[in-house]
């Protein structure tokens, strides 16, 4: 092969002319409207760095980024109703319990793909302590743990029921349910106080 | 004629490395773009390294759905926002009405964001349990929030008993308010289960997640 045509030399001097000029090329278009741009589909086996990302702004809507299984990029789009959120806050009211006890709520959320917490709860009766002579007092506690591959919650306020037996108590629990994607399980923690009022973990657990 | 020539291998060089370059003459990767690029349907990325456990300030990132064209690739910098997907915000309630914190409209927009409560603390006198015919009550301290006028609103107190109003130290309650932003963050619809007074039972329903 010779380029010994200097009507070839020119040609392409003009075409590397023109793409500096313009300096935007277009796949699948004439009018490209970036440096870049593609009417259709891009695959890029390897990696991408973008040199420039501008901010979000307060006056911005917008949407987060993940990649899916497919190596393809998605949106996660909260407005959509079925589309996937970071986070769900899920309210739970449960009715006519057993006096003020829940000992045991399936809430048959998949403790395999999703951490559930609850946030805060509340009852609606006026209670009384089960003591003889109504000594003591009683403060309420609300978890969510782990069975048979569920997320259940336990409530309660321990040796305290209804004032009024007759009255239907209501439990309201707010709880926070994240994805196993977005957020990390560290376990449980023991510390042995050794009779002391103050301690120190022996590790921070996130660092 | 040895101008062309030169040109020629120049080209032949960068086609061995299938290096191609938009508005760039030495590109640094397999394509490289001095400028912005623009897809407009599916974007595949057969390799994206993940951030590991040393990583450290790294951002999130967000798509447009405001910008021309649609969907510009923006970074998530807490800083640059008056609103973060996640925010944490202390209130400390003092000089009360003996216990009674009954509504507080808190002005959180209710279609925009979801108010959680984290790190209540109680401190100040306690609340004295009330003898009626033999029964003691302990009546039923509530902390919760709520939205009422499309608001969120906040209620501490104990609904039923008081805080005597003299000899007992007044009582200052402080929270910790995480207010979740819905552009990111569900709000689902309660989930009501009636226990027909068992202390064991199971949710009507599934959430849909």
């Amino acid at each position: 092969m010779t380029y010994n045509s200097p009507l070839f030399f020119i040609g392409a001097m003009f075409i590397c002319s023109c793409a500096s000029i313009y300096a935007q090329v277009g796949i699948n278009t004439t009018t490209p409207r970036e440096a870049l741009e593609v009417a259709g589909d891009m695959k890029i086996s390897e990696t991408i760095t973008i040199k420039n990302i501008e901010p979000l702004q307060d006056s911005d809507t917008s949407t987060f980024l993940i990649r899916d299984e497919a190596d393809f990029i998605k949106t996660l789009d909260v407005s959509n109703p079925v589309g996937a959120a970071l986070g769900y806050i899920q309210e739970y009211v449960i009715e006519n319990p057993n006096l003020d006890w829940v000992l045991d709520f399936d809430t048959r959320v998949d403790a395999s793909q999703y951490v559930m917490n609850t946030i805060s709860s509340h009852f609606n009766r006026e209670l009384k302590m089960n003591t003889v002579n109504g000594v003591n007092f009683s403060i309420p506690y609300t978890s969510a743990y782990i069975r048979n591959g569920t997320w259940h919650i336990i409530l309660d306020y321990p040796l305290a029921n209804n004032k009024n037996e007759q009255e239907v108590g209501t439990w309201t629990i707010t709880t926070l349910i994240y994805s196993k994607d977005l957020s990390k399980q560290f376990g449980s923690v023991e510390i042995l106080m050794n009779n002391e009022t103050t301690g120190s973990a022996s590790e921070p657990i996130i660092n | 004629m040895k101008r062309i020539i030169a040109i020629s291998i120049f080209c032949l060089v960068e086609s061995a490395f299938s290096q191609v370059g938009i508005g760039k003459l030495d590109p640094q990767a397999a394509l490289d773009i001095n400028g912005s690029l623009l897809v407009q349907e599916e974007l595949n990325l057969g390799m994206l390294p993940t951030v590991t456990n040393t990583d450290e300030d790294f951002k999130l990132l967000t798509r447009l759905t405001n910008s021309t064209p649609l969907g510009e690739i923006t970074v998530l910098d807490v800083d640059n926002l008056s609103v973060a997907p996640i925010n944490v915000v202390n209130y400390k309630f003092t000089n009360l009405s003996r216990d009674n914190l009954t509504n507080v409209n808190l002005q959180f927009n209710a279609s925009k964001y979801i108010v959680g409560i984290a790190n209540f603390r109680y401190e100040g006198g306690a609340i004295p349990k009330t003898t009626v015919n033999g029964v003691t009550s302990i009546g039923a301290f509530v902390v919760r929030a709520f939205i009422e006028g499309g608001k969120w609103h906040l209620e501490i107190r104990n609904r039923f008993l008081d805080l005597p109003s003299s000899g007992v130290e007044r009582i200052t309650y402080s929270v910790t308010l995480i207010i979740y932003d819905k552009s990111y963050f569900r709000n689902l619809p309660v989930i009501t289960t009636n226990l027909g007074g068992s202390n064991t039972g199971t949710a009507s329903s599934v959430p849909n997640l």
